[in-house]
């Protein structure tokens, strides 16, 4: 069997499993609601899910929005000047590993409770991995292909636009897909924590209450969204860094060209 | 020959390199216009490092260096033109396209629509001349690395520049086709009469290549022999089998060893 039948195949049983562990009374349904009672609760609270989703996309976006251009703006900085590399590049590095879940609690009586703290909360989160991987794609070009745009006479705009922004897109591509996931983590975390609106927040509060078919609704959508993202960002990257997908196509093409050089 | 003015002229060219270590000490020769020159020597002895000075890439500590009767301060591709190992190909852009980057670095390329198709037709004529006709669409990953090499030279001869730098070009190539692209080359060369100058660390192939071999010392790199090859034109395989080919070789070995010591 394909791979990718088998997939769907562990994707429907769990589907399954889902309905039917339930239904036989395995698992009561205060720890796993069934399926169907979960989606029925979906179909039911429409709106309030629906409000809740779009609360919590703005939040992500917005959030995005700043670990992407933040991230992007400081990678290129630190990753081209060498001098602001050695100075900073450290400090970000360490910074990376601390958790940053700590400073939301600051966030919160900063910005108050409201759409603003999540965005920073998860905008920050996000910036670290999308500036690291912007300055290390900037920072591993091969020093050979700058030699050779200057050789044919470039200039330092063209040097950027033409040969340095292209050679790092696949890895700041490979950054922005994972700030894109943690902005969604850090929204979602947030408003778990200290919330008035968001799917994040319909967790908390339903699981206070003890509905786990509520629960299970919001993180049912929770792991849509993820997985939406995920397919959107890699069509994106598909289609920018077409010649990134090298490997299988290689092969075929050397033994048909072989007998050309 | 004393009243033609050579493509090359270098006099008293010297080079400190970060101010402590000398890297190149008193190189002067010339290059007459449509001869094929080969660069040898120890690793290290600067080869490369004259290679980009000539290129205007570099600046050298002391002495001059003319190219076609000026200095070259900084890189001209109208005059010279840079052939480098075959990582400098730049991976996002087809084989043509990689050929058309030196023509659409000069103005209007993106906005006038006639330039565009001159530059097109330049290319696949650069394309034919390398024998990749065909081949024009296809990604670097998906050429065998001889193909590969065969389009940086036709980058380098895109603009038509009448003197042609190469450095160790076919260094990343198996033996065999070594010895095919060497061929390739003095073919592709015999049609369009540039100024070569090659640097490799192959003595078969500087022989076989060669009008003149410069033996290059080790650090600080110096001219310690100049060997004439007087074989025929065209080049084939069957003169390395000669007792010429051999002596010539032998000879370049013991100045190299004698050099290294």
């Amino acid at each position: 069997m394909k791979p990718v039948t088998v997939r769907r195949l562990i994707l429907v049983s769990l589907l399954i499993a889902w309905e039917l562990v339930p239904r036989t009374g395995l698992l009561p349904e205060l720890f796993l609601p069934s399926l169907s009672s979960t989606l029925a609760v979906l179909w039911k609270d429409g709106a309030t899910y629906g409000h809740a989703v779009l609360v919590t996309l703005y939040e992500v976006a917005l959030a995005m929005l700043i670990a992407c251009g933040g991230g992007i703006l400081a990678g290129a900085t630190v990753g081209g000047l060498a001098r602001v590399r050695k100075l900073l590049l450290p400090v970000f590095s360490s910074l990376y590993a601390v958790p940053i879940v700590i400073l939301y609690p600051v966030f919160t009586a900063w910005f108050g409770v409201g759409s603003e703290s999540k965005i920073a909360f998860a905008g920050i989160y996000a910036f670290f991995p999308v500036m690291l991987s912007t300055a290390a794609g900037i920072q591993t070009i091969d020093p050979q292909f700058l030699l050779a745009a200057r050789s044919m006479g470039a200039t330092l705009p063209q040097q950027i636009a033409r040969v340095i922004i292209p050679a790092s897109l696949p890895t700041v591509f490979a950054g922005l897909r994972l700030g894109g996931a943690l902005a969604i983590i850090g929204v979602v975390v947030s408003e778990m924590l200290t919330a008035a609106a968001g799917i994040g927040y319909l967790v908390t509060l339903n699981r206070t209450i003890l509905d786990s078919p509520r629960v299970f609704a919001a993180i049912l959508l929770i792991l849509l969204l993820s997985i939406a993202y995920y397919l959107a960002s890699r069509a994106i990257e598909k289609r920018f860094v077409v010649w990134q997908s090298a490997g299988k196509p290689l092969q075929a093409v050397q033994q048909s060209a072989q007998s050309t050089v | 020959m004393a009243d033609v003015m050579p493509a090359i002229h270098i006099e008293g060219l010297s080079h400190v390199y970060g101010g402590t270590v000398p890297a190149l000490k008193d190189i002067s020769f010339d290059v007459p216009a449509g001869r094929f020159t080969v660069i040898v020597g120890p690793s290290g002895c600067g080869k490369t490092s004259l290679l980009m000075m000539l290129a205007g890439l570099r600046a050298q500590s002391e002495g001059t260096i003319h190219c076609l009767g000026r200095p070259i301060p900084e890189p001209d591709p109208l005059r010279v033109g840079v052939i480098f190992q075959e990582a400098s190909l730049y991976p996002w852009l087809t084989a043509l396209e990689n050929i058309e980057f030196p023509l659409s670095l000069r103005g209007g390329a993106l906005k006038d629509h006639s330039n565009r198709a001159e530059h097109r037709r330049r290319a696949e004529a650069m394309l034919e001349l390398v024998g990749l006709t065909g081949f024009g669409a296809r990604y670097p990953h998906e050429l065998s690395g001889g193909m590969k090499q065969r389009v940086s030279i036709a980058r380098g001869l895109v603009q038509d520049p009448p003197v042609l730098l190469m450095d160790e070009p076919f260094a990343a190539l198996d033996e065999q086709t070594r010895m095919t692209m060497g061929h390739e080359l003095l073919r592709i060369w015999s049609t369009t009469s540039k100024t070569v100058v090659f640097v490799t660390h192959s003595l078969t192939e500087a022989v076989y290549l060669a009008d003149e071999v410069l033996v290059m010392s080790a650090r600080p790199g110096r001219i310690i022999d100049r060997i004439q090859v007087d074989l025929p034109r065209p080049r084939n395989y069957e003169m390395m089998a000669t007792d010429v080919f051999g002596r010539l070789r032998d000879r370049i070995w013991r100045q190299i060893r004698k050099a290294d010591a």
